[in-house]
């Protein structure tokens, strides 16, 4: 038996969710649009149910992508979500705003089982609800009362389940539905007709005794100076977390992935196969678990931050300011996890549900400098800028440092006001925002989100991903023909190779190989476009590495140059990179060249799995191709600006 | 006096008169907002924008532009 679970969002929809399904679900899209789809199953004796979640609506009257899916499956008996059941949640407290849904739910010949959540929140707030009452008004739906917050109620929607009754055809309304091609005025003068006949119903089964008084917590949350600083410490613990604490199970599961690889190259017979597996299978998969630590954390907090309501204060703290960028108050928390890692960051926004504001956010959130940055601009900067302090106290390398992530903030903030005037919005721009009651975050269902994001990641980007760092390692480690074989037999027969110890010499015939794979071809074939820029092909084939990552920047310069590091520093790397000379005998890197390989850096989209992650979010890959040319411009443009004036 | 939901202040009740966007007005009726409906004005951000308002127990963000568009009346004080 198929059942649609619908209802308004702040309804205790998704802790029935998972109330009854357990860790038992499936996220996916709704076919052709963006639109998020949890869906499960469960057991009740011998009957087998499967369960749809519907994004929370207000009305059947489409306004948004999500509440578009709601009518349309409702509206098609051919769908193949459409329900063989509808449960419809609403919350008890609010049972007046709810049921304009639920009577529209009524109008179709489909039963119903309606459920009656926060029943202990209504009892709070002095609300009596006469279910006997509302029973008697609906002949023929089954109504049941839970608390799926205390976990409480499941055997009652059992019960429901079990005396499913058939509909009578009679509707609320008479059947009628707003339809899409209705003008503005009807729709209102059918909206008001169903919600003065819902006040009628109202007065017949609900009795308040209290009147609702608002948390004081909210004078706080919003106010001019608290508010800010509240938040703005709220984000530095989170950021603290993903940063620092997930570098423990990152460096875990790197070194675990490393130790594999190593084991497996030992088992395997030699050959292409066991390259396949321990250079580029592995490493792969490794590259894809990476990130778990980070988004699982990241989640761990929104989970928190919405379930206790308080996101929504920051929507409403934030929308302001952030309005005219074309973004939404919610647009913060995305950017700001940006910070740490852009994969996070670009699922997160989620949480915003206009498509043109979520838009937005997503290709605008990897421009905000990431961790993996962070490697590269040390490196860097450590290289062509001198130590020293402006004034005797200002570090001069941590001014630059600084200065690289205020260009990423900034382009990131200037390509949002660009973005604005180009895309299309899909949807109305109003903002009816509910700010549902604060309270303490149910466990299972902040859990049951972390899970969802991780698996998200994990099966649908990290196919991308492993499939580009298989497609990398083969132009790494193969050339055309011969080349990379003859060019380690000429290494073998320098004088530097036969000088050198056993470590040394593999790191020149890797050196050799690298610089004559295909991707050691690409950087030369490229030197001529980044010569503007001052790179030369060595630089050029760190470039194109990059893409699995960034940090792997330094990693490949170390092949590229043949050192073997010893510890965190990359000391030697450093030297051989100020004696590293171009083919006229001027230092490769100066300067000039050293700012505008960072800048670039800052812009550039040079990281697969955001890409496969930007893919998996909007749906196409149209997005990722846009974004990743844009950022590559402006990283072109920059650097080559930073290049001129500097040099 | 009459005014718009938007030059209101915190705290004070209002009861709506009329609201002058149809798709505005069905998407308020959705969320519970009528006309004849006794409101009050629960919070303001810091820039004045959005404002919170009490629906039945239900608190509601809307935006000043949006606000602007709904004829409210003082109540409770003259």
């Amino acid at each position: 038996m198929k059942i649609a679970l619908l209802g308004n969002p702040n309804t205790g929809k998704s802790s029935i969710f998972n109330l009854l399904t357990g860790l038992r679900q499936h996220v996916g899209n709704f076919p052709g649009v963006t639109v998020e789809k949890k869906s499960g199953f469960f057991t009740d004796g011998s009957q087998r149910y499967a369960i749809v979640d519907f994004p929370g609506t207000y009305s059947l009257d489409p306004r948004s992508l999500d509440e578009e899916v709601v009518s349309r499956v409702l509206r098609d008996p051919k769908n193949k979500d459409y329900p063989d059941l509808i449960m419809a949640v609403v919350d008890a407290s609010r049972l007046e705003n709810n049921l304009f849904l639920f009577t529209q739910l009524y109008e179709f010949d489909i039963p119903i089982v309606l459920v009656l959540n926060m029943w202990d929140v209504a009892k709070k707030q002095g609300v009596e609800i006469n279910i006997e009452r509302l029973r008697e008004l609906f002949p023929d739906i089954t109504i049941v009362s839970t608390n799926a917050r205390l976990g409480l109620g499941k055997e009652r929607i059992f019960g429901g389940l079990k005396s499913i009754k058939a509909r009578k055809k009679n509707g609320f309304m008479g059947n009628v539905i707003p339809e899409k091609a209705d003008d503005n005025e009807s729709k209102r003068e059918k909206a008001k007709a169903r919600k003065e006949k819902i006040e009628t119903i109202i007065k017949q089964v609900q009795t308040k005794s209290k009147k609702t008084k608002e948390s004081r917590l909210d004078a706080f949350f919003v106010h001019p100076l608290w508010g800010y600083l509240f938040f703005l410490g709220i984000l530095l613990v989170m950021f603290q977390f993903i940063f620092s604490f997930a570098a423990y199970p990152m460096d875990f599961i790197d070194s675990s992935f490393g130790h594999l690889a190593h084991w497996t190259r030992g088992v395997l017979a030699e050959g292409v196969l066991n390259d396949l597996i321990s250079e580029g299978i592995i490493p792969g998969i490794g590259g894809v678990l990476i990130f778990v630590p980070q988004i699982a954390l990241l989640f761990f907090f929104i989970g928190i931050l919405e379930e206790t309501g308080y996101l929504s204060r920051v929507v409403f703290i934030m929308d302001r300011i952030m309005r005219p960028l074309g973004l939404n108050g919610k647009s913060v928390v995305p950017l700001m996890s940006s910070l740490a890692c852009a994969i996070p960051g670009v699922m997160s926004a989620r949480t915003i549900s206009n498509w043109k504001e979520r838009l937005i956010t997503i290709l605008i959130a990897p421009l905000m400098s990431c961790s993996a940055r962070i490697p590269v601009y040390t490196l860097l900067i450590a290289l062509v800028i001198p130590e020293g302090y402006f004034f005797g106290f200002i570090n001069i390398q941590g001014l630059v440092l600084f200065g690289l992530y205020l260009l990423g903030v900034i382009g990131a903030l200037l390509t949002a006001l660009i973005l604005k005037l180009l895309i299309r919005n899909k949807s109305k721009g109003f903002m009816l925002l509910e700010l549902p009651g604060l309270k303490s975050p149910r466990w299972p269902d902040v859990f049951a989100s972390v899970i969802e994001k991780v698996k998200i990641f994990i099966f649908d980007a990290g196919k991308i991903i492993i499939a580009i760092s298989i497609v990398l390692w083969f132009l790494a480690s193969y050339g055309p023909g011969d080349s990379i074989h003859i060019a380690k037999e000429n290494t073998r027969k320098t004088e530097r190779y036969s000088k050198a110890n056993h470590d040394e010499k593999l790191n020149l015939e890797s050196s050799a190989g690298l610089k004559h794979s295909y991707i050691g071809q690409l950087g030369q074939l490229i030197e001529p476009v980044i010569k503007p820029l001052g790179y030369d092909w060595k630089i050029g084939i760190s470039l194109i590495t990059s893409f699995a990552a960034r940090e792997v920047f330094v990693g490949s310069l170390s092949t590229i140059y043949a050192v073997q590091e010893e510890g965190d520093e990359p000391k030697k790397l450093i030297d051989s990179m100020k004696k590293e000379k171009r083919s006229d005998g001027t230092l490769t890197y100066t300067f000039a060249s050293g700012m505008s390989l960072m800048v670039f850096y800052v812009f550039a989209m040079q990281c697969m799995s955001t890409v496969a992650i930007v893919k998996r979010e909007t749906q196409s890959w149209k997005w990722p191709i846009i974004q990743f040319t844009f950022m590559g411009v402006m990283a072109y443009v920059f650097s080559w600006i930073a290049y001129f004036i500097l040099a | 006096m009459q005014n718009s939901l938007a030059d209101c202040k915190v705290g004070e009740e209002v009861e709506v008169l009329s609201i002058e966007d149809d798709f505005i007005a069905t998407k308020l009726i959705e969320m519970g907002m009528t006309e004849n409906l006794k409101t009050r004005v629960v919070l303001i951000a810091p820039l004045g924008d959005p404002i919170a308002i009490d629906i039945k127990g239900f608190i509601l963000s809307l935006r000043k532009s949006e606000a602007k568009k709904i004829r409210v009346k003082k109540i409770g004080q003259n």
